[in-house]
């Protein structure tokens, strides 16, 4: 069964840039949310294999929402999405039960092999 | 059946399961041992640990025995002795189930039993006793 | 998950929380509405009592539920009833009682009884305590109690510091197979990334692969913010170093992964019951992996002046290496150290039981038990300590007073003192005890200093034959005593006069597993004394020694020192001395001898070897060095040789 992926972040470009690589590597995109508020409903509801949050957002940060998901699932599969210089958020996100992180701009191959790592995925 | 090393003590022939065997070693270096009497040869350094050579022959009484180049290296279960004996012979299976009892006037020999080899007699090791003799002699000197 | 692992660690710990309850109860029993003492009470039964249910042992975590109710409901009304104390102590034996079980791998004994007699008077309803199932957080929070620990695993037998195996908390339930290979992994860093989570991910997967026996940085070094660019980690794992660095690749931010090749393969060892454990400070385990990372160093800097043939630099770098493996044997050495509180902490439970038992006034006072000591030593330390303890209140101490059992650093030594406030030995009435008993005769008796007088309590003869009377009660199992002290390289010396206290001085060496020898040689033979056992080397014209055969006596300062042949001593054939003749100043049962030796050979540091039976039965051998040749030096104590030496009718 293909990986069931959720793609969090409030840009519409980072989104289908994420979909997009998911959807060649042969994922399945279930859900896409837009802020931390709505990622946490969305995830209820569709339970993915793997999340990907962008770590600033509005209404609610994305470290608060991958809290909101580990409260929820304490399995869940979340990898953040930073950008650079935001080396102390990556450290709560790490500290709060992310399993790894991508660093924008990212390189198809290196957020592929975290993926498959993380989820134990082939 | 139980292997079993085949030594003598001077003219008597000597069994020892293999299992109490850790070790036969050839002409180890002896070194001096303060105060040590009597039988307590000397101690050897196997590998890093330091162990007593008794001379068995002497321990039993068996005056004037020869001694083996080689030495029997007990396993740590036996306290790790280095035994003296007079020669070793061999290993072979021998049938325990043939076991006599120790014949009469043999106390002082350390025997366990006795068991028909080929029209020899060999005397089972008692290594219990041997270590009874041991502190008897070593436990009371001040 | 298989908590077998887990048992020895918590047996000690466990031990230590009944030492700490024991502690706080005498405590609480003077201050009975001490609230910090009560809540601390409480705490030490609610540890016990996760852990234990953690464990798996209902029956010391009923009890030390049991407890822990109790004491809530003293927290709450703040003070403890006077009746109470003595039935929380006999909870607490019970619980010690529960742990020497476990210990011995026995089922737990009863604890109903207990509970139902002491809960009837506290109107406690033991059903519900019975029944009531331990919470997800009590578990959590003993795991929590047990996991952070990084502990050694010393085995006994060996005092030896190569054969430190590390264990640490191993997250997965997969057993780690018999023979696994530990070797070191180095992980690079990326420049731009954000290290300390990128560090956290990278050992939390390399927690994965197997045991992690140490990291540098470790979790708690990264949390700290230590800053990094490598993760250095000690592992050990079945798994192939393929799929360990593809694993750790794709980690973000991880730009190389290496490994450094450990080359012992280590048996990972069954625990047997012969392994015990001591807790190592994280940061002293960082400071052997700093040592260990410099040390391989140095290693490829000799290769390198080896290979070139660069004589002054090979020069250089062995004179750095010997300063780290100074350096490293000087930390592993500290790892063995254990706090005297150790075994101080059951020293006022033992004091108030005695006192009560004798109807006696005595206060306790401890000082400096913070001290470290050779975990070796602490353990032989045990009784002899206790047993001063208990004697100072039972013959030292009259109807009221203090005893005060301190700990201080004397150089390479360890001062552990109990003295007592009582009314102090008489040397007179020793003296006539000692010629009463046929121990001396009347000349004999007063020929000796006071000083030698009041040693005379640790003959063996003097303790049994008497009575316990105020002055002669105090030799019981002194001898005992003594000799344990001697087998440890300590000495035990005793001051005290009429009206003004006793004080029994314990002089212990701080480690035992290295020490520092003399080499001498008798007759040809080599042989070593502690160091701590020499005062002086003396050459002295042997013009100068009055006397002869076991009268001789030579002159040191204002002093007549005696003089014995060591050779003589061992039995070996006496070598005549030339013009110098060669001294050991030593002091054996209170007194300064010389010891005559035909040469010395050097002084260096030997690695102690236990002896095997039935070296270990004879008398004066403490241990044996190996040379570097492999040959076998022993190692005598003077002081145990001369035991039981008469010294004025028996000559050397």
């Amino acid at each position: 069964m293909a990986l069931r992926v959720m793609v969090v972040d409030d840009a519409l470009f980072m989104r289908n840039m994420l979909k997009d690589i998911f959807v060649r590597a042969g994922y399945e995109v279930v859900a896409e949310a837009e802020d931390g508020e709505m990622a946490l409903g969305l995830y209820q509801k569709t339970r993915p294999d793997l999340v990907t949050m962008d770590i600033v957002m509005p209404k609610k940060s994305g470290i608060d929402a991958l809290r909101d998901i580990m409260a929820e699932d304490p399995d869940a599969c979340v990898v953040m999405v930073s950008a650079l210089g935001q080396d102390s958020l990556v450290l709560d996100a790490v500290e709060s039960g992310a399993k790894d992180f991508i660093v924008k701009p990212f390189k198809e191959d290196k957020v592929l092999e975290i993926v498959k790592r993380i989820t134990g995925h082939r | 059946m139980a292997l079993t090393l085949i030594f003598t003590l001077a003219e008597e022939v000597y069994g020892l399961e293999i299992g109490a065997v850790q070790e036969i070693i050839e002409d180890p270096s002896l070194h001096y041992v303060p105060l040590a009497k009597g039988v307590l040869t000397g101690a050897i350094n196997f590998h890093g640990q330091v162990l007593a050579v008794i001379d068995l022959p002497a321990l039993l009484g068996f005056v004037g025995a020869g001694h083996d180049h080689r030495h029997v290296v007990l396993t740590p279960e036996f306290r790790s002795l280095v035994l003296m004996v007079s020669g070793i012979e061999k290993i072979i299976e021998l049938d325990l189930s043939g076991l006599q009892p120790t014949p009469a006037n043999t106390e002082s020999k350390a025997i366990r039993g006795v068991v028909d080899l080929d029209d020899m007699m060999v005397n089972l090791l008692d290594t219990d006793e041997v270590f009874n003799r041991l502190e008897n002699i070593y436990a009371g000197i001040k | 998950m298989d908590m077998s692992q887990y048992l020895d660690l918590f047996l000690s710990e466990t031990r230590e929380h009944i030492n700490n309850l024991n502690k706080l109860v005498v405590t609480l029993e003077q201050e009975p509405g001490n609230r910090k003492t009560i809540d601390a009470l409480f705490r030490e039964a609610h540890s016990i009592k996760g852990m234990a249910a953690t464990m798996g042992f209902d029956r010391t975590a009923k009890l030390a539920h049991f407890l822990e109710d109790l004491l809530d409901g003293f927290r709450a009304s703040g003070k403890v009833p006077a009746t109470t104390i003595d039935f929380l102590l006999i909870g607490i034996d019970l619980l010690d009682g529960l742990l020497d079980d476990l210990q011995a791998n026995r089922p737990e004994r009863a604890v109903d009884a207990f509970l139902r007699d002491h809960s009837q008077d506290e109107a406690i309803p033991v059903a519900e305590i019975l029944e009531e199932p331990f919470s997800a957080a009590d578990i959590e929070d003993a795991l929590e109690e047990i996991t952070p620990i990084t502990e050694i695993e010393l085995e006994s037998e060996s005092e030896t510091a190569t054969g430190v195996k590390v264990a640490s908390y191993v997250p997965e339930e997969e057993p780690v197979p018999e023979k696994t290979e530990a070797f070191q992994i180095l992980v690079d860093l990326a420049e731009d990334t954000p290290a300390v989570a990128c560090g956290i991910l990278v050992l939390r997967e390399v927690e994965k692969f197997g045991e992690l026996i140490a990291s540098k940085p470790d979790m708690a070094d990264l949390r700290g913010d230590a800053p990094c660019r490598q993760i250095q980690a000690w592992l050990r794992t079945p798994l192939d170093k393929e799929h360990i660095e593809k694993t750790l690749m794709s980690i973000s931010g991880v730009v190389r992964v290496r490994f450094i090749d450990d080359r012992r393969k280590e048996d990972h060892c069954r625990r047997d019951e012969d392994t015990r454990t001591i807790r190592v400070r994280t940061g002293l385990l960082d400071q052997f992996v700093n040592l260990t990372g410099e040390l391989i160093t140095h290693r490829h800097m000799l290769n390198t002046a080896t290979s070139s043939r660069d004589w002054e630099n090979l020069t250089q770098t062995l004179g750095k290496t010997s300063r780290l493996i100074d350096d490293l044997h000087h930390h592993v050495l500290q790892a063995r150290l254990m706090p005297l509180e150790n075994i101080a902490g059951r020293l006022p439970r033992i004091v108030r039981d005695i006192s009560r038992k004798t109807d006696k006034k005595v206060t306790l006072r401890l000082a400096g038990t913070n001290i470290g000591i050779d975990r070796a030593i602490l353990e032989e330390l045990t009784d002899p300590l206790v047993h001063l303890v208990r004697n100072a209140v039972d013959h030292g101490i009259e109807k009221e007073g203090v005893v005060t059992v301190s700990a201080c650093r004397e150089k390479d030594l360890v001062l552990v003192e109990v003295a007592d406030n009582g009314k102090g030995m008489h040397p007179g009435l020793l003296r006539q005890k000692a010629v009463d008993c046929a121990l001396l005769t009347s000349s004999q008796a007063a020929d000796l200093s006071d000083n030698d007088v009041l040693m005379l309590v640790c003959r063996p003869g003097f303790s049994t034959s008497e009575k316990v009377t105020e002055t002669s009660g105090r030799g019981v199992g002194m001898d005992v005593v003594k000799s344990a002290i001697s087998k440890l390289g300590g000495t035990l010396k005793i001051i005290s006069a009429p009206n003004e206290g006793t004080r029994f001085q314990m002089r212990l060496p701080l480690s035992i597993a290295i020490i520092k020898i003399v080499l001498v040689s008798c007759a040809g033979h080599l042989l070593a004394i502690p160091i701590t056992r020499v005062q002086r080397t003396l050459d002295i014209p042997t013009s100068e020694i009055q006397g002869f055969g076991h009268k001789r006596v030579f002159r040191l300062g204002e002093e007549d020192v005696s003089l014995y042949s060591l050779t003589a001593v061992l039995g070996l054939p006496a070598v005549p001395a030339g013009e110098i003749t060669w001294v050991v100043l030593t002091e054996v049962q209170g007194r300064r001898i010389g010891l005559q030796v035909d040469r010395f050979i050097g002084h260096r540091e030997a690695f102690v070897k236990s002896l095997g039976f039935p070296l270990n039965l004879l008398t004066g051998l403490s241990g044996a060095a190996i040379e570097g040749d492999g040959q076998v030096v022993f190692i005598v104590d003077p002081q145990s040789l001369f035991d039981n030496r008469n010294f004025d009718t028996e000559g050397c």
